[in-house]
């Protein structure tokens, strides 16, 4: 497969210089190659400032072409393809991620060196958003990522099942935030790391702290390139798997992206994100208890989004935004309980409603007014 | 108002006319440098840009420049033993490569030179409870993988194997407010998504589930003043959406709801002269996979040189996959978000 072997030779050179570079600084936080078309001197065309990577552009297709071949060669059990020690795969899947994240057999062969103890996930989930400083939409790598999690997730609660009994949040894969936050302690004070096929699950960083920096990976991802459906959606993928969708993350979460998306008024995917969370608060087990408040958020919505479209005007996103919002809140008056009491009469509500038929009438009819001034206000606001 | 509208501005030197031979030039030569760096560089899809550039070559009727054995022993050495297909020799097994093997094979009606129970059997294998689909054995799951594998067993005439209300189900969970769908619930409106959903649906025969005008509605509104078409609110337009939104509209019966002679300029001006190929939008440079992918978008898409009719699950058009009236080609694959 290899071009020739001076080609080959520099490859080496070069793969060996940036495992040098990572060996050398473990907290490399962000790369990008440097227009340096052809080499200058004889100096390694790889700089390291402050935590940064530069790779001179020249090299990147030569160490990129070694790499791949060497390794799908490998793959692939071709004749001239060697054996290849496993430290040895960790290097190469490495250069040709950083070079070429969408090389999902690349992935793919990470997740067997995990499963076989040869790095772990804190590793990995480090290299990943490494890669999504420089690729911040790669589908493949928010999709390592998701089978990073869901393991990291599955070995943390199998783990901490055995010493905890109470943890009855493992069936069908969710999580229970709280039960998180109580196995946590329970495991600080149980210094021995659990091991698991032979490597430990949980090595220095803890999870909760792991958890909550996947937030801030979308974030970084969300900064460097507008609109980004995957860090948006994997980071909706996190509220649903990782928090089931629980009420105080939510409402962080909720809290957090109305800065954002005050800053990006045009990010369609920023402002989706927060109708997804409206729509995780109005529904699920919450939906009953929380709806007054759920109902008051959304007005407050509605204000946000009406005065970001007359500070700037013209944009699609904040008017779609608009349109889920209205339609939401004119939904809310639809659902509430009294609005449907002919169906879902409980107790409860019996009570309140000694006045007879009535009282009942008089509550419906002032939703439906609810509903129509409503539509009135908006007519008026948007005519 | 004063916000400017993110759009491109179409010279009066981009191209007007289709240069068809330039595209089947480009095609015929896609791919022959095997050491060449682009080469290594995508042969990650290499599999699905063979299956887009046989299509587009079929279209405009000169298949034949193909080589007909090399494609086929290209994509038999792509199948593993569990029955998937990779992107290339010696890459993993996916629903998205599984998807374009079947195709490339029903295009050349040479599904019999490989193991097709396997195939099936794969694609079942990835069906989860909630009846999703997985792309392959690490399990993520996407609503163009639920497209994947209804195309792939709708294609071989093997529709039953999985539970269809099932997979129904789950796309019909990833619908939005705006009669638009996402890669997995929750997730936001997306034309590619739209086209595997909507075309997933319009296979199981389940378009009821689909509000036409709701989606129509979003879907025309992806027009900009340059005819060109976005994929998403306010993004910039890109020509391969003229493959994914066209094609929703047409199964939909909305199509009508997009200005055709606005499009088809701007479909136009995509090209390169020099070289053949299509860039994403006027002016860019043409780069691998995209005029391959572009240019079977257009010819089969843009109604360029058969007007509307020509739009959609578009077969093999003298020879429907047994049982099914309709076949289709693109497929919602890699990713253009």
């Amino acid at each position: 497969m290899a071009c020739d072997n001076s080609a080959d030779n520099r490859g080496i050179r070069l793969l060996s210089d940036l495992n040098n570079a990572f060996r050398r600084d473990n907290r490399i936080d962000e790369y990008d190659f440097i227009a340096v078309l052809e080499p200058k001197n004889n100096r390694s065309p790889l700089v390291l400032v402050d935590h940064k990577l530069g790779l001179e552009l020249w090299s990147v297709k030569i160490l990129y072409q070694y790499a791949y071949n060497v390794l799908l060669g490998w793959r692939n059990r071709e004749p001239q393809g060697k054996f290849i020690e496993p430290l040895g795969l960790v290097h190469l899947t490495r250069a040709v991620l950083l070079i070429n994240p969408e090389c999902y057999t690349v992935w793919n062969i990470r997740k067997e060196l995990i499963e076989s103890g040869f790095i772990t996930l804190i590793e990995d989930l480090k290299l990943g958003a490494l890669i999504l400083t420089k690729y911040p939409k790669s589908p493949e790598t928010f999709g390592h990522r998701k089978w990073l999690l869901r393991k990291y997730l599955d070995s943390y609660l199998n783990s901490s099942n055995g010493s905890n009994s109470s943890t009855n949040s493992v069936h069908d894969g969710f999580v229970n935030v709280d039960a998180i936050d109580l196995n946590v302690e329970v495991l600080a004070g149980n210094q021995q790391a659990p091991v698991e096929n032979g490597y430990v699950v949980l090595p220095t960083s803890s999870f909760q702290d792991e958890l909550r920096n996947e937030f801030c990976v979308c974030q970084k991802a969300a900064d460097k390139y507008s609109c980004n459906y995957n860090a948006w959606s994997h980071r909706t993928w996190v509220v649903q798997h990782c928090y089931n969708c629980s009420l105080q993350v939510c409402l962080a979460e909720l809290k957090t992206s109305e800065q954002w998306v005050q800053k990006h008024i045009s990010d369609h995917s920023g402002f989706h994100y927060r109708q997804f969370l409206f729509t995780c608060l109005g529904s699920g087990p919450n939906r009953e208890k929380y709806k007054l408040q759920v109902k008051q958020l959304l007005r407050k919505e509605l204000h946000l989004v009406c005065d970001l479209i007359a500070n700037y005007p013209g944009h699609e996103a904040l008017w779609y935004h608009r349109k889920y919002v209205f339609q939401t809140l004119h939904q809310s008056c639809d659902r509430s309980p009294s609005a449907k009491a002919d169906t879902m009469e409980t107790g409860a509500e019996e009570e309140t409603q000694v006045g007879g038929h009535g009282l009942k009438n008089q509550k419906k009819s002032r939703l439906e007014d609810d509903q129509q001034l409503l539509v009135l206000k908006e007519l008026d606001a948007v005519q | 108002m004063g916000t400017p509208v993110k759009d491109v501005v179409i010279s009066d030197s981009a191209p007007k006319s289709l240069l068809l031979e330039k595209h089947a030039d480009y095609i015929a030569a896609y791919g022959k440098k095997k050491d060449d760096y682009e080469y290594c560089m995508t042969e990650y899809l290499r599999l699905s840009g063979i299956y887009w550039g046989l299509t587009a070559m079929d279209l405009v009727k000169q298949l034949d420049r193909m080589s007909k054995e090399e494609v086929l022993e290209f994509v038999q050495s792509c199948q593993h033993e569990c029955g998937g297909f990779g992107a290339s020799t010696g890459h993993d097994p996916h629903l998205l490569y599984t998807l374009s093997a079947v195709q490339v094979l029903v295009l050349y009606d040479a599904v019999d030179c490989v193991d097709v129970g396997k195939v099936i059997e794969f694609v079942k294998t990835l069906q989860e409870e909630d009846g999703s689909f997985t792309g392959d054995k690490w399990g993520e799951v996407d609503t163009r993988f639920s497209f994947c594998a209804v195309a792939c067993l709708a294609l071989l005439g093997q529709l039953d194997a999985i539970d269809v209300d099932k997979a129904v189900d789950f796309v019909t969970s990833c619908q939005n407010f705006d009669g638009g769908f996402g890669c997995r619930p929750g997730s936001e409106t997306h034309a590619g998504q739209i086209y595997c959903c909507v075309g997933m649906l319009a296979i199981t025969g389940r378009l009821h589930h689909v509000n036409a005008d709701l989606l129509g509605w979003w879907l025309c509104e992806r027009q900009l003043p340059s005819g060109g078409l976005n994929g998403r609110p306010e993004k910039l337009p890109d020509l391969c959406y003229s493959w994914w939104v066209l094609t929703s509209l047409k199964i939909i019966g909305r199509i009508h709801w997009i200005d055709k002679d606005k499009l088809t300029r701007f479909m136009l001006a995509c090209q390169d002269e020099e070289t053949g190929g299509f860039a994403d939008r006027p002016g860019d440079m043409v780069t691998v996979p995209h005029p391959v992918w572009d240019s079977g978008a257009v010819v089969t898409g843009g109604g360029v040189t058969e007007g509307h009719q020509s739009c959609v699950l578009h077969a093999r058009r003298d020879d429907p996959p047994s049982g099914h009236p309709t076949g289709f080609i693109m497929t919602g694959t890699r990713d253009r978000h």
